[in-house]
């Protein structure tokens, strides 16, 4: 008796040592990806910033006067029309119903 | 010479040893050398696990969402992603003079790096022997040039900088930062455990693109009626969540300046007013509410003045009739039929709900600077005057949450500024025929009555003007208080909307369209009323807005 307890300790610590150096391989690719993720990480916030920055709407109302100042127009919300497709037929409604009694 | 003598001494040792031949058949030498393999490869094993293990919850650590480091701050965007404030790592140059070898020399090499340096003002300094900074948030390039010097008294520090790339847009919601990295204002005061813990960005449920054009139209309106401040709050009633929050003046957070101007606070949270007719609105729901009134109600030959003490109460227009409804009586924005209803009510009905709708107490709100209504005694004439706005205060933001509760179907709704906040489930605090009714009220208010300017076509506007005299110490000024608490659309109520205005004039070059289909225009403000200047304002800000809320926050 035991001798098979010995016997299953020892082989479940062989086995346990063994799965765990196989994971180490695993282990070590995760941590290379993760720390080539790092410094992208930080580019990518600072291209964001950069993005948020030069799309902001202070820089868009900029361009817009400095590129599309009589282009661009502003369209009444009651004249946008909505597209729905039922049964493979177009169906054109107003995008804002019209209010009862009004 | 002296000899060194060593006594020695001999002592028998007597050793019991006795020999037992082992009752076993076991080999011993063969177990000796087998268990010091085996305990070898134990130890081994176990080592080469633990190593492992460790090595693992390292990396777990670095992992971890809650990490703690004393230069760490976590960005803050917007509901949409977008920045509001970043945090960069920068370099400060400091200058020890004690290290100082040769400081002739180094004020020559430091003229070639900063050739617009006052470097008088930097050899009296070097003298003091006290260190100090030469230059903060270095260039890089200037940095390399500054190390190639390898002078040992240069010390380089790594600081964090926060960037506001909206400039001014948020600086009453995010609030500063100290040069030691802790909070002290806004939501950099009241998250900066938070900030300093999570590893990803607090979100904000304001939006950028609305909170810019809100700005937009009270900075344009701002010389047009020469009020020295503004604030505007556009909140979800359905939720709380506040999409914008304005207050003006602002300050560009990236300038750091130190603000003693009281003009510059939060006039949304901070600011406490008595803010006038807004305030019919709760009376006329506290009465529906408690079933007392009607809308269709009928009060008649109601009086042309209320004396009660020392308050004369009067109609602000003469021309109202003495024959109200109750709706009417909103819609007409009439003092006395509101004091009768507030009456009707006793201090009990009126108080309760007031507290109800949380306009009463201070709010419970995501950044500390949070005004306190001013407390005051309930009496007879107390309940007279505060049934039409008189003599009761509250701020901007107490405001939008009680016209939220009013208007969302009766529930309990509290303001926020955190996306994804978890709420309980809904609490209905108002009868919904209650809310159904004053939604159809303050939409006639907007076509019939005293804000036919915000009756923007396509988003079906309601809502109620509030003009009051600027309370000063032991009475009133002459200064006023506009304000326009709205919300749309009606028939299924989502935002709300309040426009506050301090100290406005009146504008004689200003053009007004009429938004009733007639195209007529007007200029200049026939009086200095809610009802031309932040009635104008909103209208102009929903104009601007709304087509943004329609197609991005409204499900079709």
């Amino acid at each position: 008796m035991k001798k098979i307890v010995f016997a299953t300790i020892l082989i479940l610590i062989l086995v346990t040592s063994f799965i765990k150096n196989a994971t180490k391989e695993i282990e070590d690719k995760i941590y290379t990806v993760s720390e080539n993720i790092r410094p992208l990480k930080l580019e990518l916030g600072d291209v964001l910033l950069e993005y948020n920055y030069l799309s902001s709407p202070e820089k868009l109302t900029q361009y817009q006067f400095q590129y599309f100042e009589k282009k661009l127009i502003k369209i009444d919300i009651t004249k946008i029309k909505k597209i729905n497709e039922l049964n493979s037929k177009l169906k054109v409604s107003d995008f804002i119903e019209k209010i009862n009694n009004e | 010479m002296n000899e060194k003598k060593n006594n020695v001494t001999l002592e028998e040792y007597e050793n019991e040893f006795s020999y037992k031949k082992s009752k076993t058949n076991l080999n011993i030498e063969f177990n000796r050398i087998a268990f010091i393999f085996f305990i070898f490869l134990i130890i081994s094993t176990i080592y080469s696990i633990q190593l492992l293990h460790l090595g693992s919850l390292k990396k777990i650590s670095e992992t971890n969402p809650i990490i703690s480091k004393k230069n760490y701050r976590a960005d803050i965007v917007d509901r949409n992603g977008n920045y509001l404030v970043k945090t960069v790592s920068s370099i400060d140059i400091g200058i020890n003079p004690i290290e100082v070898i040769d400081k002739k020399k180094l004020l020559i090499n430091l003229q070639l790096i900063f050739p617009k340096k006052n470097y008088i003002d930097i050899s009296s300094k070097l003298k003091k022997n006290k260190y100090f900074y030469l230059e903060k948030k270095i260039s890089t390039n200037n940095y390399e040039k500054i190390m190639s010097l390898g002078d040992k008294s240069i010390k380089s520090e790594e600081k964090l900088t926060r960037i506001y790339p909206q400039k001014n847009l948020f600086s009453h919601i995010i609030g500063q930062i100290d040069d030691n990295n802790k909070g002290i204002s806004g939501i950099e005061k009241s998250f900066d455990k938070q900030l300093k813990e999570i590893n990803k960005p607090l979100k904000l449920t304001v939006d950028t693109d609305i909170q810019f054009l809100i700005r937009e139209e009270l900075i344009k309106f701002q010389p047009i009626f020469k009020n020295i401040g503004s604030t505007a709050i556009l909140m979800d009633v359905n939720n709380g969540e506040i999409l914008s929050m304005v207050s003006l003046p602002d300050f560009n957070l990236n300038e750091r300046k130190t603000i003693t101007d009281l003009n510059y606070i939060n006039r949304a949270t901070k600011g406490v007013y008595e803010l006038g007719s807004v305030f019919k609105t709760f009376t006329i729901a506290a009465g529906i509410d408690a079933g007392l009134i009607k809308p269709e109600t009928e009060f008649l030959d109601l009086e042309k003045k209320l004396i009660c003490g020392k308050n004369t109460i009067t109609e602000y227009d003469n021309k109202i009739l003495s024959d109200l409804t109750a709706e009417e009586i909103l819609i007409k924005s009439g003092n006395v039929g509101s004091v009768r209803i507030g009456q009707m009510l006793e201090i009990k009905g009126l108080k309760s709900f007031l507290e109800k709708i949380g306009v009463l107490n201070k709010i419970d709100f995501d950044i500390e600077e949070v005004g306190q209504p001013i407390p005051f005694k309930w009496g007879k004439c107390k309940l007279a005057t505060a049934s039409f706005g008189h003599g009761i205060t509250t701020t901007p933001l107490q405001l939008a949450k009680a016209y939220g509760i009013i208007t969302n179907g009766g529930f309990e709704i509290n303001p926020t500024l955190i996306k994804d906040k978890k709420e309980n489930n809904k609490k209905r605090i108002i009868k919904k025929n209650t809310s159904d009714a004053l939604n159809l009220i303050l939409r006639k208010i907007v076509v019939e009555g005293t804000a036919k300017l915000a009756n923007v076509n396509g988003y079906e506007v309601g809502g109620k003007t509030g003009t009051a005299n600027k309370s000063v110490k032991g009475g009133y000024s002459k200064k006023k208080i506009n304000t326009f608490s709205s919300i749309f659309p009606t028939s299924n109520p989502k935002f709300a909307l309040v426009v506050l205005m301090e100290e406005t004039q009146i504008s004689s070059d200003y053009i007004y369209e009429y938004r009733d289909g007639s195209k007529f225009k007007l200029k200049g403000s026939p009086r200095n009323t809610a009802a031309w200047t932040s009635v104008e304002v909103a209208g102009k800000i929903i104009e601007k807005i709304g087509p943004i809320l329609a197609t991005k926050y409204i499900e079709n």
